[in-house]
């Protein structure tokens, strides 16, 4: 599981600082950050993938018109969670929906999000495109030269700062910064044209 | 450039951007939206491999929430803002009314001596007859002091209530009227 570093709610907060001074590429940037992650946690919710997106987006909508009372008392990503899960909730009410209520803590987060039966996108095209993404990221990943592969893998699967992967790996930041980055590009380069 | 652009995109995602950075990453992008998509794909990746399940957002998925944010522009007060915003209002008002009130006591307390000095016409036209007045001063000072001592009371009244913060009436009726 990704660990949320301490820099993690200090970037968020510093970007949310900026949208309150109405810098709306800031807000951007938290939608791009933790869009993958609400449009996920709507899912549970909302089976329909493209209803979950649009539940997202309101939920983003909303998040952002209420900003300004935003006072930083928990997490960005806490907050915004609670607002995700209340937009869905309403949706289904309003849809007259008959649901599950999922008893979710909002300090299980984190956990909720790595539960395995959280695919609800389940149509047959999600489920092929889902496949061949998942597939051309493994191949690209067991192409990489080692020391690249086994950085990205010390983030992104045991969730390491660049400190601790530079310790375990006995190298400097900057070259675990390095590693992890072009591991990426060369993961991107496969993953580029399938998404076009 | 854009290596290092990309490369600052990476750190962004695993909260290793250093603070200084944010602003030229947020530039960038303003500069170059098609950062965004990069961003998307990293984001992708991330989520492919730690849940062997790629979920996939619209690729104008954030175009689509700026655009309805257009349609309905929303003004962000921050509620710190705001109470600054009152109190500097309330501080103003009532360094106003103070001010009014204190210029109101300075002229009523200038005239009372006025009014008791001037001769009235009676005693202009005989000098010898020289007779005091007493009783038409009395029947007017209990006036001015009701008038004066209402419009403190209600000036003090009104900073009281409203309760300006660290503000003190500038003349604060305790006990008005005792000799």
């Amino acid at each position: 599981m990704k660990e949320q570093k301490g820099n993690n709610a200090e970037l968020d907060k510093e970007l949310v600082l900026k949208v309150q001074q109405g810098d709306k590429a800031a807000f951007d940037l938290l939608v791009i950050k933790y869009q993958h992650r609400i449009i996920q946690l709507v899912n549970r919710y909302v089976k329909d993938p493209s209803e979950a997106q649009d539940v997202a987006q309101e939920a983003f909508i909303k998040a952002y018109r209420a900003l300004g009372n935003f006072r930083g008392d928990s997490a960005f990503y806490t907050w915004l969670y609670r607002i995700a899960i209340n937009t869905a909730k309403n949706y289904l009410v309003s849809r007259s929906r008959r649901f599950s209520d999922y008893q979710i803590d909002v300090q299980d987060a984190e956990q909720v999000e790595n539960v395995p039966q959280l695919k609800g996108m389940d149509t047959p095209e999600f489920l092929l495109m889902n496949d061949e993404i998942v597939n051309v990221i493994k191949v690209a990943i067991e192409k990489l030269p080692e020391e690249m592969k086994t950085a990205i893998m010390l983030r992104e699967f045991e969730g390491l700062s660049y400190e601790e992967i530079s310790q375990a790996m006995e190298c400097p930041v900057g070259t675990v910064r390095s590693r992890i980055f072009r591991a990426r590009e060369a993961i991107d380069e496969k993953l580029g044209p399938l998404l076009d | 450039m854009t290596t290092e652009i990309n490369q600052k995109i990476s750190q962004f995602l695993d909260d290793e951007l250093d603070h200084a950075c944010l602003d030229e990453l947020l530039l960038k992008i303003k500069q170059q939206p098609e950062l965004k998509d990069k961003i998307r794909r990293y984001q992708m990746m991330t989520q492919a491999m730690t849940l062997d399940s790629a979920v996939i957002a619209n690729v104008d998925f954030v175009t689509n929430i700026g655009q309805q944010l257009d349609k309905e522009p929303h003004h962000l007060l921050p509620i710190r803002t705001v109470k600054k915003a009152q109190n500097r209002f309330w501080q103003k008002t009532s360094l106003a009314v103070a001010a009014t009130v204190a210029c109101i006591a300075v002229i009523l307390s200038q005239s009372e001596p006025l009014q008791q000095t001037l001769p009235s016409p009676q005693l202009a036209k005989a000098d010898t007859q020289v007779i005091e007045v007493p009783v038409q001063l009395a029947s007017t000072k209990p006036t001015q002091h009701e008038r004066l001592k209402a419009y403190l009371q209600a000036h003090n009244d009104d900073l009281y209530t409203h309760g300006s913060l660290n503000m003190q009436p500038l003349v604060r009726v305790a006990s008005y009227g005792q000799e």
